[in-house]
């Protein structure tokens, strides 16, 4: 196996999800994070066009299901999926795909950080940071706003960028890499059929 | 088509509409109180279940020194409670209070009003005004006094309250946008790596 931004997997799961399932995998990933998207553009769109009131732009699920777009619990544990699925995807990356996915990565743990410490002060009603009402560190410098929509804005751009380089590899980034996603643009077979580690 | 979906299901959808219309039930003090000390907390009952976390509550005195203490929450399903800092009367008179509240219902409506009462055994000001907010421009001036109520008891909120389109939410949004446009672009203009040798 090439060194070039590869490791051993320890875990025969891990392993799975990096070479021969990258590709799947990686495809639920997006399509978890591009649903949530789907969902803040549907709640900008009930805002800005439908010009509803904001606490009624509960997206499109959020208007059967209000709890899903109020709770804080569910944001805390979306930024959790998150940060699990950026470190279990991110042996499959290598060269400038896997620093721009570690770049992904860092920006949200910060962003659960944050979330942990919205947390702490909604369940214990102490105050952070010389506020009155449960703030974040980067409602201290924009305080209008919506951290979770901040946050995830800034994780969704370097992450489309590491998706892009990692499916359009320079040549050396080509070698080195052996999942499923670029090894079936090497030989041209089907993502279904089984392929070997490179060596 | 997920997006495509959310839209279509949005636009069939309409918000909460007013149905039995919220409105302001009774409050401690009430409105146009004189007292003779000043209460530990103001208390707001409403006709519908307000949101405490989307609502706020400001309490200010006759220098608009803000005394409201934390965040309201409900006592009853229905009652908000905003706890206050203590106010003693001036020996030269009593102070004026003023409460100004804007308030989410569970159901998406809302209500903002004012109130007044007094500390120190003079009548307070005029009575307050709960009115629902109106659809069209606010040029009345039961329109204006709600507009006030709304942005003071705002002030008093902190990000926790937000109306109004977020200027760095939508340009983040819409730069995501960007991003994904692109990306998807570029990846049908470019074509994949091809091999430089047999296949493994």
């Amino acid at each position: 196996m090439s060194a070039l931004g590869a490791t051993s997997p320890r875990w025969r799961g891990i392993a799975t999800i990096n070479h021969r399932l990258h590709r799947q995998a990686l495809t639920v990933f997006l399509f978890i994070v591009l649903a949530h998207w789907a969902e803040h553009l549907a709640q900008a769109y009930q805002v800005w066009v439908l010009d509803w009131p904001r606490p009624a732009a509960r997206g499109a699920l959020g208007q059967f299901f209000p709890w899903l777009s109020t709770s804080e619990w569910l944001h805390y544990w979306y930024a959790l999926v998150m940060i699990v699925g950026l470190v279990l995807l991110r042996p499959g990356f290598v060269g400038r795909a896997r620093v721009w996915w570690t770049v992904a990565l860092l920006i949200q743990f910060w962003h659960h950080i944050e979330h942990l410490l919205l947390l702490i002060q909604a369940q214990t009603q102490v105050f952070f940071l010389g506020g009155t009402v449960p703030t974040s560190v980067a409602q201290t410098v924009f305080p209008r706003v919506e951290l979770h929509l901040f946050y995830n804005s800034i994780v969704f751009i370097p992450m489309m960028i590491a998706v892009y380089l990692h499916q359009r590899p320079n040549e050396r980034e080509l070698r080195a890499t052996s999942c499923s996603c670029i090894h079936r643009a090497r030989t041209g077979r089907a993502a279904s059929a089984p392929s070997a580690p490179a060596a | 088509m997920v997006l495509a979906v959310g839209l279509a299901v949005s636009s069939t959808q309409r918000p909460p509409g007013p149905g039995r219309a919220a409105a302001l039930a009774s409050t401690d003090p009430a409105d146009g109180a004189a007292l003779v000390g000043a209460p530990s907390g103001v208390e707001l009952s409403f006709t519908a279940v307000p949101d405490p976390d989307l609502s706020h509550i400001s309490v200010r005195d006759g220098s608009g020194t803000a005394l409201d203490a934390g965040r309201p929450r409900l006592v009853q399903p229905e009652r908000l409670r905003q706890p206050i800092h203590g106010t003693a009367a001036p020996p030269d008179g009593p102070v004026d209070m003023t409460v100004s509240y804007h308030v989410i219902f569970t159901d998406g409506r809302e209500l903002a009003g004012t109130l007044h009462f007094s500390v120190g055994m003079r009548s307070a000001a005029g009575p307050g005004a709960a009115r629902e907010p109106s659809t069209g421009d606010a040029t009345t001036a039961a329109d204006a006094a709600k507009a006030d109520a709304a942005g003071n008891a705002e002030v008093a909120a902190g990000p926790a309250h937000q109306h109004g389109v977020d200027p760095v939410s939508a340009a983040l949004l819409a730069i995501d946008g960007v991003v994904a446009l692109a990306v998807v672009v570029l990846l049908l203009l470019r074509p994949p790596p091809q091999p430089s040798g047999p296949p493994s």
